[in-house]
């Protein structure tokens, strides 16, 4: 077997596996100047075991009311599972987005084809979407399997529904960030 | 939360997540002595490691949200604590030239202890004169006790990068401590 020089420092730190690790342990045995290398680690191992850290400055008590006290100055630790609540403004603001779009769509579309046709415009692409899309009420009606005026109801229970979920977030933070910076002093 | 020992690390992680002092308090405690001593073989300097000591638990509370129960505490520390060390010796590289960090001349002391303490002198100096981050990987396997593993996270780097490290650190220090290691 070859020398094991750049094996010894893994061997010596038990880092290596255990088929890999014997035949080293066989080499070193037969080898002298494996073995010399390998003895130079422990040598050096122990000389370094020799340079120990002094105690710190200050006591334990000490430290821990230095680091407290910093603590105070530097703010405190948000609760963990506050990263996903700042989701809800965005996902609640997109709901809204999409009901109002639902609200609006008809009337804007309807506005730009009087629009396009007092200027005398007539770009086929507005013509062929309103006519190909005809958004109404009833077609909005029809899709939401309500009938009639039935829909409006629905929208606006929609809406409802956003504003309370958003006061309810709203109120939740409110309690995760009270009970943050009451800092839990037990 | 009462700071007692037999409170394992992971539910004073959890209730300082929450914002409990005292159990962050505990976590101090019991992991000051590790993060000064990798603070202090990193800089040498007792009044310096135990700043980088303390700023490492300030951070630590401020990032408390980063740290994901499946990690190692002890890695994630280590790793806060390795990071203002070589920060701050960044800062201090102007001041102090650890080139210039004397090494003491062997068997100048006629008694044991005063050689005993001119070895520790002499390691100390020799491991003050290593490239920072060799020196950081020496410190958390030689003298911490971190597997390569646990070494390459800290100091994020690949595993190859703490073997080399780690050849290069020996055999830097064999040679200038060589005086040193026949006792």
């Amino acid at each position: 077997m070859d020398h094991v020089g750049h094996l010894l420092g893994s061997y010596h730190d038990n880092e290596l596996p255990e088929g890999t690790r014997r035949l080293v342990e066989e080499h070193v045995r037969t080898c002298p100047r494996c073995h010399a290398e390998l003895s130079q680690l422990e040598a050096l191992s122990r000389a370094l075991a020799s340079y120990t850290a002094p105690d710190p400055v200050s006591s334990a008590q000490q430290f821990q009311s230095q680091v407290i006290l910093r603590l105070s100055r530097r703010g405190r630790a948000a609760p963990a599972t506050s990263g996903w609540l700042y989701l809800v403004p965005l996902a609640l603001s997109c709901v809204m987005v999409g009901l109002l779009a639902l609200f609006a769509l008809p009337g804007l579309l309807g506005a730009a084809r009087v629009l396009v046709e007092w200027a005398g415009i007539t770009p086929m692409s507005l013509v062929e979407l309103s006519t190909a899309i005809p958004i109404s009420k009833e077609t909005v009606g029809t899709v939401l399997d309500v009938g009639g005026l039935a829909w409006e109801a629905v929208l606006y229970a929609a809406l409802l529904l956003v504003f309370a979920s958003y006061a309810g977030w709203v109120g939740v933070l409110w309690r995760v960030q009270a009970r943050s910076q009451s800092g839990k002093e037990s | 939360m009462e700071s007692s020992p037999l409170h394992p690390d992971l539910e004073l992680i959890a209730a300082s997540q929450d914002g409990d002092r005292s159990a962050f308090g505990a976590l101090v405690l019991r992991y000051r002595r590790l993060v000064y001593n990798v603070a202090y073989r990193t800089c040498g300097d007792e009044g310096l490691a135990e700043d980088i000591a303390q700023e490492t638990f300030v951070r630590a509370w401020e990032r408390l949200n980063s740290f994901r129960p499946e990690g190692s505490w002890r890695g994630w520390i280590c790793r806060i604590a390795s990071n203002l060390a070589i920060d701050a010796l960044r800062r201090q590289r102007p001041q102090v030239e650890l080139t210039a960090v004397p090494l003491v001349a062997p068997g100048q002391g006629p008694e044991a202890h005063v050689m005993r303490d001119e070895r520790a002198e002499a390691v100390r100096s020799a491991i003050l004169r290593l490239p920072m981050h060799t020196r950081m990987a020496l410190v958390l396997r030689e003298y911490e006790g971190m597997s390569y593993a646990e070494v390459a996270k800290v100091l994020d780097i690949p595993l190859g990068t703490v073997k080399s490290r780690l050849s290069d650190a020996r055999r830097r220090l064999g040679e200038e401590l060589a005086p040193y290691m026949e006792e």
